[in-house]
């Protein structure tokens, strides 16, 4: 079954070294939580969504391929169905913010809320936060663990059914996958300042998840890309369209923060606004700026090049670039909320990332570990590699 | 003065092939032989015959960058020029020089732009308007769009010598050669099919 025995050393020396950064980041992060439990929490909670819309992005292009299966998806499609089982692990290590609820999250204190987040104490309270936890994390791993068993099943057998099985499948799970991954995000992030609400947080960090999934999934084939399995198969053309992707999700993702903004902006009324001027008539403003450069004007016009999406190299420094703009607009998103006028660091807020980070990584090559790297059975790989002559 | 060249008295020597893995290795060879003026014509789209036939990467992209940049700047100081020099306007309070209000028309103009410059840029670099071309002067050409696969080398590349580039085509093991002419015409001295 196992067809990446070369590999195999190469991943256990990385999952050790991720363990590793794991367990001293696990030990930082506990006596952090002794000296300041507030900060411990809010870092926790950052760290915790990078890797947390890594996951959710895997699980998301896991989705999309089995829907539109593209060549290009026959090559990232063990990365992200490995990303995707880390769910229930993922599920796990939510618990430290259920713990934390009362010091994140101000609707939880039932005392001194304003008028309008009373009237929302009917969706935002403790049971039916955590009712709604359960449904989520529930029906994310459901469909990560039957998606990825059945392609596993197809390794074996090379049944052409399955792959109309998987294809029906996502349907429903997509629509149903960008309706829990909203809600979730109004759960763990937009109730941090449960007075505000926009329509169009939740597909901002559904599309912000993606973008890291992309750019996890870019550097992953710039590591993998020269070994076997992957080197037979790999050409320019599955390069270029992942360079694509990364081109489209980034504007999007602009596309998305500037509208939110911009029709906030216009309206300008008292009981919208005062997210973005926590976040922009403050010294968080530093952020906006490093955001708009970094996270969408200096990646967007290195991925106008041609060459510079057709080469791996090149395009996956682009993708570690996207993956640091990543956290600083987590950051952005996450810390206002906490301080609200004053730039605030905070040495768990590194961390934090790094631990869950290390955990994660050493689940991820677990899971990798455990399958051939290729969807070699799957009836669709073989279209994608004759469309090439 | 390249204005005033005088027009080679054929436009160049054509081969035919029934398979696309002959004229990709045709085209191959013809590059490595230091032919640069050619073209191939197949019935459906082949990629790699771009690299094949060492085609350089077009200028066009250069072109519709610039036509985009210009549309930006174009699009977002025309509503500044408006709204704050020509007919500056109190609207609520709001300053006049709002301009976050102008990126989507921005945006707008800058890809309305690109588009122009790329499909104007792209007729006119490709020699169009053209009503009729040479190679259309070869009888057999008509197949290019059924099963036949061509490889036209131009008379006027520098390496072009009409024997020379003929024993060179015979070298490949084509179905046919042909000379095309500039006009059309059935002088059987020209259409000499092996």
């Amino acid at each position: 079954m196992n067809t990446n025995e070369e590999l195999l050393p190469q991943f256990n020396l990385f999952r050790q070294r991720a363990m590793m950064v794991g367990v001293v980041g696990v030990a930082a992060l506990a006596a952090g939580a002794l000296m300041s439990e507030a900060d411990f929490f809010q870092s926790y909670l950052y760290g915790y969504l990078f890797w947390m819309g890594l996951t959710l992005g895997c699980l998301g292009i896991l989705i999309l391929h089995h829907l539109v299966s593209g060549s290009w998806g026959h090559v990232v499609q063990r990365y992200v169905e490995s990303g995707a089982r880390t769910l229930p692990y993922m599920a796990l290590l939510f618990i430290p913010i259920i713990i934390g609820m009362n010091q994140l999250y101000p609707w939880t204190n039932h005392e001194g809320l304003e008028h309008v987040v009373e009237k929302k104490l009917g969706y935002l309270n403790v049971p039916f936060f955590l009712v709604r936890q359960v449904i989520y994390f529930g029906f994310w791993s459901l469909v990560a663990y039957w998606l990825s068993k059945n392609s596993r099943l197809q390794d074996q057998s090379g049944d052409v059914h399955l792959t109309r099985k998987m294809k029906i499948f996502s349907g429903p799970s997509m629509v149903f996958f960008v309706i829990t991954v909203t809600l979730a995000s109004v759960d763990w992030m937009m109730s941090l300042e449960p007075e505000w609400y926009s329509t169009m947080y939740g597909v901002g960090r559904i599309v912000g998840a993606v973008l890291t999934a992309l750019a996890f999934c870019i550097v992953l084939v710039r590591w993998l890309g020269d070994k076997k399995p992957l080197a037979d198969i790999l050409t320019t053309r599955h390069i270029h369209h992942l360079g694509n992707l990364l081109m489209a999700f980034t504007v999007l993702w602009a596309y998305i923060a500037f509208s939110e903004f911009l029709i906030i902006w216009s309206g300008n009324l008292p009981e919208d606004n005062m997210w973005h001027i926590r976040r922009m008539n403050s010294e968080w403003s530093v952020f906006a700026v490093v955001l708009i450069v970094g996270h969408f004007a200096v990646p967007f016009a290195l991925l106008l090049s041609r060459g510079l999406k057709r080469h791996i190299e090149p395009l996956s420094r682009i993708a570690v670039g996207v993956l640091v703009m990543r956290l600083v607009d987590l950051y952005w998103l996450v810390y206002p909320a906490f301080n609200n006028h004053e730039l605030h660091f905070h040495w768990l807020s590194l961390a934090a990332p790094a631990a869950i980070g290390g955990i994660w990584l050493w689940l991820f090559i677990g899971q990798l570990k455990s399958q051939p790297l290729l969807p070699l059975n799957d009836p669709r790989f073989h279209n994608g590699m004759a469309e090439q002559h | 003065m390249t204005f005033f060249v005088k027009r080679p008295d054929i436009y160049g020597l054509m081969a035919e092939f029934d398979a696309p893995e002959k004229i990709l290795a045709a085209a191959e060879r013809a590059k490595q032989e230091g032919y640069h003026d050619m073209d191939a014509f197949t019935p459906f789209p082949m990629e790699e015959l771009t690299d094949a036939l060492g085609i350089r990467h077009s200028k066009l992209s250069l072109f519709v960058l610039c036509c985009g940049l210009f549309g930006m700047l174009f699009g977002f100081f025309f509503q500044y020029w408006v709204s704050v020099i020509d007919y500056p306007l109190n609207i609520g309070g709001r300053p006049l020089n709002s301009w976050p209000q102008w990126i989507p028309v921005t945006f707008e103009l800058t890809i309305l732009f690109s588009a122009f410059g790329a499909v104007i840029g792209m007729i006119f670099r490709n020699g169009l308007p053209r009503p009729v071309h040479p190679v259309f002067n070869v009888d057999r050409f008509e197949l290019a769009t059924k099963d036949k696969f061509f490889l036209c080398i131009e008379a006027v590349d520098p390496k072009f010598d009409k024997e020379k580039t003929r024993k060179f085509l015979e070298s490949l093991k084509p179905d046919y050669i042909t000379v095309v002419d500039h006009v059309h015409t059935k002088d059987p001295y020209h259409q000499d099919d092996e």
